[in-house]
């Protein structure tokens, strides 16, 4: 044990938060994979099954939030400043509230073309929740800092991936699009997957803060 | 004679303003951050609780100040020397913005024109010297160590409290612990003056003994030696009254320039690590300045106890980059002013005061 263990040996801990955080990562994943689901199912009453499925786990996410500010309020001592886990775990319920609009936004404009980039975006955008579970893992302990560092990396490459997709599918959407209605409605799903893409981003740049304070 | 006693006595005071002024900042910093109070109160709480150290503190420090040098060689002129030297390098190191300690600056000050006066150091007082210099180093050590033991008693105690409750049980705590630590500063800082001031007053007494001269009442300043053979201060009480007065005035004075500045340098504290930080500066400079006499810096005792606090958290809270800076500018503080003060002895001399 070096120096800065041996400070750390005699403080109280607090390890139940660590578990709810890991809840509400995989809450995430289990929201991207219903939108990929969504994105690759042509027939709208197995789409609309979807977007139910995906409401239901945006609630389930509400309470994991709603439980660790309960837990945050009771406690006395955090794992991390108070503020971080608060920013964390809203950034994190975000990333699920994004998911389950754009799901909404689906039914809502009953939009019947997913091109290929919207199902590439989603695709990344899957990937991205993969990481945040990894890094939130990462969080308990002090052994798993370079893990964490490259997941949160990663998540930045795979955002930059999906502006990439996002400029595409925008240029292709005005150049071969015709209808305005049509192109309205494209737009609108393509821009609203890019901010799912962003908050994911902001989601790591919590965990960055929160390493450098605590490295 | 007289005059250069009162020129003396005058700059000693404003030493003990600018004192305040500087260590203000020290005092009220976490209260102010933790919004337990506005700087205004807070200022007058630090300045009232920097009185108070009056009626609480014996005059060992200012003991240990008065004999740094050996009293019977010295001269009004070597006093006089050490003072300006004390309050240029303060000025100058405000202006260069290294934090240096006024205590340190003072002793080396009164040690380095008492050298130049006499051409050999063998006038100094070796083991006052020796020991205030190791407490430039132990003084924030002992803060950082008692501010982080303390931290970790109060997590374990506190760990199954509800956080809103005890926060508003803390935030009352924090004026308890700023009080106390404001009366620390009172009680280490204004014997430093005290003391410049004492040893005035002897070498003034002395001359006039030797001319046959009554001592004048007011100037009754004279050491006691005990049955343990342990030295004692005594002097008359306006000086210490002054000086403690000076040392408010200066607090609140150097409040209200915060109170401009505020929001830019104050670090971010929760009340229970203000409570944390001062209590352990309290007990540090309680337990050094009183305890063992020897004169240390309020400014390094609460940025070490401020690190420990920030310990039980994280080691980086520690600025070990910054601490090195100040290490060097503490370490130098003491030279400097010794050569500040000689320069300034034989300037006076030379001018035939």
């Amino acid at each position: 044990m070096d120096f800065s263990g041996l400070l750390k040996y005699f403080v109280p801990k607090e390890r139940k938060f660590y578990a709810m955080f890991n809840h509400a990562a995989e809450n995430t994943i289990e929201a991207s994979t219903a939108l990929v689901q969504l994105f690759n199912t042509p027939s709208l009453d197995d789409r609309r099954a979807i977007g139910l499925t995906i409401k239901a786990i945006e609630k389930k996410g509400d309470e994991f939030t709603n439980r660790i500010f309960d837990v945050l309020n009771q406690s006395f001592i955090t794992p991390f400043d108070r503020e971080d886990i608060n920013e964390l775990t809203s950034t994190i319920d975000d990333v699920v509230d994004l998911i389950y609009s754009v799901s909404g936004k689906v039914e809502i404009y009953r939009c019947t073309v997913f091109s290929s980039f919207m199902k590439d975006m989603v695709v990344v955008i899957h990937e991205g929740c993969l990481l945040i579970k990894v890094a939130v893992e990462g969080l308990e302990g002090t052994k798993n800092k370079h893990k964490v560092l490259k997941a949160c990396k990663d998540i930045n490459k795979l955002e930059s991936r999906v502006d990439e997709y996002y400029h595409m599918a925008i240029s292709s959407l005005f150049e071969n699009e015709k209808d305005p209605i049509e192109l309205i409605k494209q737009k609108e799903i393509i821009q609203n997957i890019e901010k799912i893409a962003n908050k994911i981003e902001d989601v790591s740049d919590v965990i960055k803060t929160i390493l450098v304070k605590y490295a | 004679m007289f005059t250069i006693l009162i020129v003396i006595i005058v700059l000693a005071f404003a030493f003990d303003l600018i004192n305040g002024f500087h260590d203000a900042a020290n005092s009220i910093a976490t209260v102010v951050s933790t919004k337990v109070l506005r700087p205004f109160p807070a200022v007058l709480w630090a300045a009232f609780f920097n009185f108070l150290a009056y009626w609480i503190f014996d005059l060992k420090v200012a003991n240990t100040v008065a004999s740094t040098v050996n009293g019977s060689v010295i001269s009004l002129q070597v006093i006089l020397a050490g003072i300006i030297a004390a309050i240029i390098w303060n000025l100058l190191t405000w202006y260069l913005g290294i934090p240096s300690s006024s205590s340190h600056t003072l002793i080396g000050g009164f040690a380095g024109a008492a050298v130049a006066h006499t051409g050999s150091f063998a006038v100094i007082n070796q083991a006052v010297i020796l020991k205030t210099i190791g407490f430039i180093f132990l003084a924030p050590i002992i803060g950082m160590f008692i501010a982080y033991v303390i931290s970790v008693i109060i997590l374990w105690t506190c760990r199954k409290a509800n956080p809103h409750h005890a926060n508003k049980w803390f935030r009352r705590l924090q004026l308890v612990s700023s009080g106390a630590f404001s009366l620390g500063h009172g009680g280490s800082d204004s014997q430093k003056v005290i003391g410049i001031i004492s040893a005035a007053m002897m070498v003034y007494i002395a001359n006039l003994n030797a001319k046959g001269i009554a001592i004048p009442e007011w100037a009754h300043v004279s050491e006691t030696i005990d049955a343990m053979g342990k030295q004692h201060l005594h002097v008359p009480a306006w000086i210490p009254i002054s000086c403690y007065t000076a040392i408010s005035l200066g607090t609140m004075m150097g409040g209200w320039r915060i109170v401009k500045t505020m929001g830019t340098k104050i670090t971010k504290v929760t009340p229970v690590e203000g409570v944390a930080a001062e209590t352990a500066g309290a007990i540090t400079l309680f337990a050094v300045s009183q305890g063992l006499g020897v004169p240390v810096s309020t400014t390094h005792t609460i940025a070490g106890s401020i690190m420990g606090v920030g310990m039980t958290k994280r080691l980086s809270a520690v600025h070990w980059g910054v601490a090195n800076n100040l290490l060097i500018a503490w370490v130098l503080t003491i030279p400097v002013s010794m050569i500040i003060a000689a320069l300034v002895y034989l300037g006076i001399t030379a001018m035939g005061i």
